[in-house]
């Protein structure tokens, strides 16, 4: 069990709550859902990387645009506390001689500081649009190859190297580097976010890392005609049950693994099968998972693999996400025959479509 | 029959049965409609409102009933009119309807359903003959005298159900 704290991050104003090994998050659009799994992920990844660059990664913006925000101005101090360890940012007042009313804004530094420690050994974030971005990684290395062929070659490969520094560096689709980056030290232990440099650098950059991009060959088996399908032939939904399983593959254990929306791009039947499998995956890895959901067929899937006695309910949290007018959630409860307390929405469903 | 229970399902969708009328059911009996009476009713077309938007919702029912524990024991409204109320299956359990006469499983738990629930007046609407010819209700009446008491078995076409409903909607 994992204790959090979160305060004045994003629509968070204070928010405690307690983690266990599978966590659901669900409720309507912006609840929250989504800040919190980013919260926690990137207050524990901060300890070992740049808070900047890190945010800048996952929201393409500065710590003031990521604090709440109550009438456009930032409410500091930020903080997420994970298990008495703290991530804080908080203004730093500058002497008093320097202050100069009209510059002040722009000067005020900030004071970082980071988890001493974290209940986990890495982080690996699967956001929504992963199928997306999984498809600009796919694609980027056949194109790099088509373009190797050409006389032109250290040319391009200088300006294909270019890119994927940008990609590294801009916050181009946010969250799309910290995603790429997850998912590359995922397959290759490299930690693409510790390669410093220029554009100098970036050819040499490239060649090392475009074979290992080359590695990634996607293979899906769909469990329908038992047939092995190249990835870019792959219906989406298939697809993303080989990127959880790529990710998966060779991480640490005690990894932390937010996944944004596991029922995107499938059917409900689908859903409950991926959610199934993310679970007993995560059980064998001995990750903690965060799941953010609109749908009600994950907890309900949970909720039965309770029932089968692959989880214990205590294994397992469920916490309903509402806005007036910043989070509010409220727990929950998951018995111990698989059946849930409520679910406020998914009920009223029931009203409206009667 | 069919006439009055075309009329039935127009009836109950009646906007102005808001706050009047509840419909009981137990997590039993909506399993009982999923399997049984959805496959019939799904061979008509066009159904009454009523009983389209009960098919709409059925499979919706049946996995809350018997996921949700939040679900059960609580008066629902809906956009047609009438309020839903799914009671928990140990609160119907406790009437023991075994020797009254009923031999359908089905029959029994719809008598359960209506000795379990909570109005004042409860209607048993039904075209089943075996509550007009089997049920014994001397006995019932004997063995749960109060509530008993309050139910009333009825055909969809009872001339006094029609003008008591008639009445509601007005």
């Amino acid at each position: 069990m994992v204790r959090l704290k979160v305060v004045n991050w994003r629509c968070i104003e204070d928010l405690e709550l307690e983690l266990s090994r599978i966590n659901i998050f669900i409720g309507p659009n912006s609840t929250g859902k989504s800040s919190l799994a980013y919260a926690i992920y990137f207050a524990s990844k901060s300890k070992d990387s740049d808070p900047r660059f890190l945010l800048r990664q996952l929201y393409g913006c500065e710590f003031d645009k990521v604090a709440r925000l109550v009438d456009n101005i930032p409410q500091l101090p930020i903080s997420i506390r994970i298990d008495g360890s703290e991530f804080s940012v908080k203004p730093v007042e500058l002497p008093k001689e320097a202050k100069k009313p009209e510059t002040m804004e722009k000067e005020r530094g900030l004071e970082i500081v980071t988890l001493s420690s974290s209940p986990w050994k890495d982080e690996f974030l699967l956001p929504s649009r992963r199928v997306n971005y999984i498809q600009i990684l796919m694609f980027l290395p056949k194109i790099m190859d088509e373009l190797r062929s050409k006389p032109e070659a250290a040319l391009i490969g200088i300006l294909a190297g270019g890119l994927f520094e940008l990609f590294k560096t801009l916050p181009i689709l946010p969250p799309f580097g910290a995603f790429a980056m997850d998912y590359t030290r995922a397959l290759t232990g490299l930690r693409l976010e510790s390669v410093k440099g220029g554009l100098k650098d970036a050819g040499y950059y490239i060649v090392n890392i475009h074979p290992f991009l080359s590695l990634i060959k996607l293979a899906v088996q769909d469990p329908y005609i038992k047939l092995q399908l190249p990835a870019e032939l792959a219906p989406d939904g298939l697809l993303d049950f080989a990127i959880f399983d790529s990710i998966t593959q060779k991480i640490p254990e005690d990894s932390l693994v937010v996944i944004e929306e596991p029922e995107i791009h499938k059917n409900p039947l689908m859903m409950k099968e991926f959610t199934e499998h993310i679970v007993k995956k995560a059980l064998d890895k001995k990750l903690t998972l965060v799941m953010t959901t609109h749908s009600d067929i994950p907890p309900i899937t949970v909720g039965k693999l309770i029932a089968k006695k692959h989880l214990t309910p205590e294994e397992v949290k469920v916490y309903y996400f509402k806005r007036d007018p910043w989070t509010k959630t409220s727990e929950i409860k998951v018995y111990e025959d698989g059946t849930l307390e409520s679910l406020p929405d998914t009920e009223e469903l029931i009203t409206h479509l009667f | 029959m069919k006439e009055a229970i075309l009329w039935l399902g127009n009836m109950l969708s009646n906007p102005n049965l808001t706050n009047h009328v509840t419909i009981y059911f137990s997590p039993y009996l909506i399993k009982v409609y999923y399997t049984k009476a959805k496959p019939l009713l799904e061979q008509h077309h066009p159904l009454p409102p009523f009983q389209a938007s009960l098919l709409r919702v059925l499979p919706r029912l049946k996995m809350f009933s018997s996921k949700l524990r939040g679900f059960l024991c609580k008066t629902r409204s809906s956009e047609i009119g009438v309020k839903l109320h799914v009671l928990e299956s140990t609160r119907v359990q406790l009437y023991d309807v075994n020797d009254v006469g009923l031999t359908e499983e089905e029959d029994k738990e719809v008598l359960r359903i209506a000795l379990a629930s909570t109005h004042q007046e409860v209607f048993l609407v039904t075209a089943n003959s075996h509550f007009f010819e089997n049920l014994n209700q001397t006995k019932l009446r004997k063995k749960y005298p109060n509530e008993s008491q309050k139910i009333k078995i009825v055909k969809p076409n009872d001339p006094d159900f029609r003008n008591f409903l008639t009445a509601l909607t007005l």
